[in-house]
This record gives C-alpha cells, structure tokens and sequence, in this order.
C-alpha cells in the first residue's frame, strides 16, 4: 500500500515541463495518447512562438506546429530517454518552418505589407519592422538561435538542443548574428527559465 | 529586461494571433494519422499479417519451450475495452452529473486503462469517456510513480501526482488540478477498480469557466463489477 500525504504545492504546467514530462514520454511511446497529449500541450505556444519568430505568419505559423505535433507524434519513439522533449519538439517545428519557408518564395515579397499591416508612422512600430526585416535576411540557423534565446527566453543548453549544437556553438552563432543587426550588443549569459 | 530582448519581443509580437484551439487541432491530426496509419497498416494485407504471426507464434513456442513456462503478459498499450464499464462518480460544477457508466468507444475518443500492467509500468493511467447533460466528457486521472494498489494522494514529493483532468473529446474547454487542490486516488487489488476525489480548479483553455469541477466516487475499468 502506497500512502501519500496531501501537500498542495505545485502547479500542473509543471506535469509536463521537460524533466516531469519525460515520465510521460514512456507512456506516448507505447501510443498513449494521452500521454502525448499531455507532453505537448504545454509545448504548443513556445512552438507558434517560435514558428511565428521564423516564418512571421500567423497562419503558416499555426500550420507548422500542427505538421510538427504530427511528425513529434511519428517519431516519439526517437525521443532518447533523458532527452529534454521541449528543445526536442521545438527541433522539429524549426524543420517545419525551414520546409515551409522553402516552398514560400513569396514571403519576401511580402515583407512590405508587414509596415502597412501595422498601419501606423510611429516609431517604435518601423523600428519593429524594420528588426522584422531584419531577422528575416539572416539564414534560417542565425534566426532560430536568436528567436529561441531572444524571443523564447530559453536557456543557452535548450537553444543548443533545439539547434542541434553544441552550447558554445549556440552562444556564437547568437553572438555573430546578433552582430549582424546590433553591432555594439553583447549577449547575455544569464536568462530563461 | 535587455534592451535588445524587449525590442524583438515588440517586433514579433504584433504578428501573434490568439492560438485557441490550436492544440485540439494539432492533436486531432495526430489521432486522424494514428488511425490512418492503423488502416494503413491493416491494408498491407492478410498474408503479410499471418506470415508474421507465423513467426511471432514460432518465436514464443521457442522461447516457452526454454523457460518452461508461460510468462506473464504485460503489454505496453494501456486496455482499452470495447464494452461500457459501471461507474458511480458524481460530478459538480459547470459539468453536474452523476455517471453511472462509460459510453461506447467511438474512435479516438475512447475509455482506457494501465490496469493489472500499471504497477510494472510504474505508472497509473484512467481515461473514462462519460455522458452528461453537458455533453461527453473525457475524465483523466494520471498516476506516477505508481507502486500498486493503495492510495495515492499529492505529496510534497511529487506534487503532481496523482494529476486529474476533465477535457470535451475536441480538447475546447475543461479543467485539470492544480495548486491547492486536493486529488485522492485509490486502486483496489484487482487493479482495475478504485474511489476518486478530485477537485480542478485551474481551467484547460481560455474559454473554461473559473468555477473548480470537481468528481467523486467509484470508478471501474471493468464490464461488469
């Protein structure tokens, strides 16, 4: 008989949050779904977030996290045991948007509209699109390192993860593109959850 | 704050959209490939499927024969049975009812159970599809670790353990535990029958009331108690 004491100190998000969450991943490989339902509800907005952060399209931004929910569900069973399946699922909705991207050869045509979309003169909203512009002409890697560390808040090791490289990999190729559009700007060391 | 974080959070945000829904999507069309790799499969044929069960059969004569026995089943998928199970839990908040069984399986939206398997596993896992005025509802109770029959209540070692969560089958609304709830979970020894108390005051979607839902009662995951 297993007895617990009652102690409410917790907030369920956590239930799915990367180290928890791996006590599910067990149960999504065996094809539970609820399991897998579980893991990747609290993963749905960092990956629009970082859909949106790549492709800047709200649409295609949705449509790359459902392709990517998809394909997480097919390969779930690629997902290594001690794996962080945030950096993990965030991986596979950057291969999502670089698909779509390469099948959106229109995108740049569309870059205008983004300040006519905004519909305003004001300064702070040019400044936005312009660093839209701006992310936009940086090469798929450099953007999805800076839009996970900058837009994301994740942790240098997630973005590693998710990008597929080393830490100091990771730190230099934010380090090198933040150069790109802010020449004079330090990264930080220190941030994310 | 950096000045640099701040002005890319400005830039991009105003491309963002409400993403209600999203999830129920997504998962939809994970259930809708589950299912269509289900047909795909069974499309690959008879013969495919009986030369294999050949095999399979061959593999397991062999390796009884070694061990001289029959060896315990337990698979990995958790039991999702194709008739209705008795349950008497009593629902209160925007959800009232009291359910006396599951509906049929329809789908993906299906009752299942870890059952006699969970304690190899480690962990508990009871979904209960059920009726109500309300509409049908998916009641959710998650345990982990999970060490057999017993009761598991939140500790301040795993405190998010057991997990309860109420969702409609399209994941729109609903409600799942969360801090200072109180979430008692009791499996009797037959491992597929128990009582529940659960209070979920944290709403799953912007669109679930703050009212906390609550159920108590038995449940089963069994046909016929």
């Amino acid at each position: 008989m297993a007895a617990r004491s009652t102690v409410r100190s917790s907030e369920l998000p956590r239930v799915m949050a990367p180290s928890r969450g791996s006590n599910l991943v067990g149960l999504a490989k065996a094809g539970d779904n609820t399991a897998f339902e579980a893991l990747l509800e609290p993963l749905i907005t960092p990956g629009y977030r970082l859909a949106l952060g790549l492709l800047h399209d709200h649409n295609a931004a949705e449509d790359a996290v459902q392709d990517a929910a998809v394909r997480a569900w097919r390969k779930i069973g690629n997902l290594r045991e001690g794996s962080e399946m945030r950096p993990w699922f965030l991986g596979i909705v950057a291969r999502q948007c670089r698909s779509a991207q390469r099948s959106r050869w229109w995108a740049v045509v569309k870059l205008p509209d983004l300040v006519s979309r905004a519909g305003s003169a004001d300064e702070e909203v040019i400044r936005g699109a312009d660093l839209r512009n701006a992310l936009l002409k940086l090469r798929h890697e450099d953007r999805l390192a800076l839009v996970l560390f900058y837009y994301l808040d994740l942790p240098m090791d997630e973005v590693a993860a998710a990008c597929g490289s080393s830490r100091a990999g990771a730190k230099k190729r934010i380090q090198r593109s933040v150069h790109r559009l802010r020449p004079n700007l330090q990264v930080e060391e220190g941030t994310g959850r | 704050m950096s000045d640099f974080r701040r002005d890319v959070h400005r830039a991009l945000d105003p491309l963002a959209r409400p993403v209600l829904g999203l999830h129920s999507r997504s998962m939809a069309a994970v259930r809708a490939k589950s299912v269509e790799g289900v047909e795909r499969r069974s499309r690959f044929g008879w013969v495919a499927g009986a030369a294999a069960l050949l095999l399979a059969l061959a593999v397991v004569g062999v390796f009884q024969l070694k061990n001289g026995a029959l060896l315990g089943h337990t698979p990995a998928h958790p039991r999702v049975d194709a008739g209705v199970w008795s349950e008497d839990l009593t629902l209160t908040g925007d959800v009232r009812a009291h359910v006396t069984s599951t509906v049929a399986n329809q789908g993906p939206v299906a009752s299942s159970c870890t059952g006699k398997t969970s304690e190899a596993v480690g962990k508990y896992s009871l979904t209960l599809t059920i009726s109500t005025n309300d509409g049908v509802w998916q009641f959710n109770v998650f345990v982990d670790p999970y060490q057999g029959p017993g009761t598991y209540t939140i500790s301040a070692d795993n405190p998010n353990s057991p997990r309860a969560l109420i969702v409609d089958p399209a994941r729109t609304t609903g409600w799942h535990s969360g801090p200072g709830d109180a979430v008692v979970f009791t499996v009797d020894p037959t491992a597929e029958a128990g009582t529940v108390s659960a209070t979920m005051s944290v709403p799953y979607s912007p669109v679930a009331s703050t009212t906390p839902e609550t159920i108590s009662g038995t449940w089963s995951c069994r046909t016929s108690q």
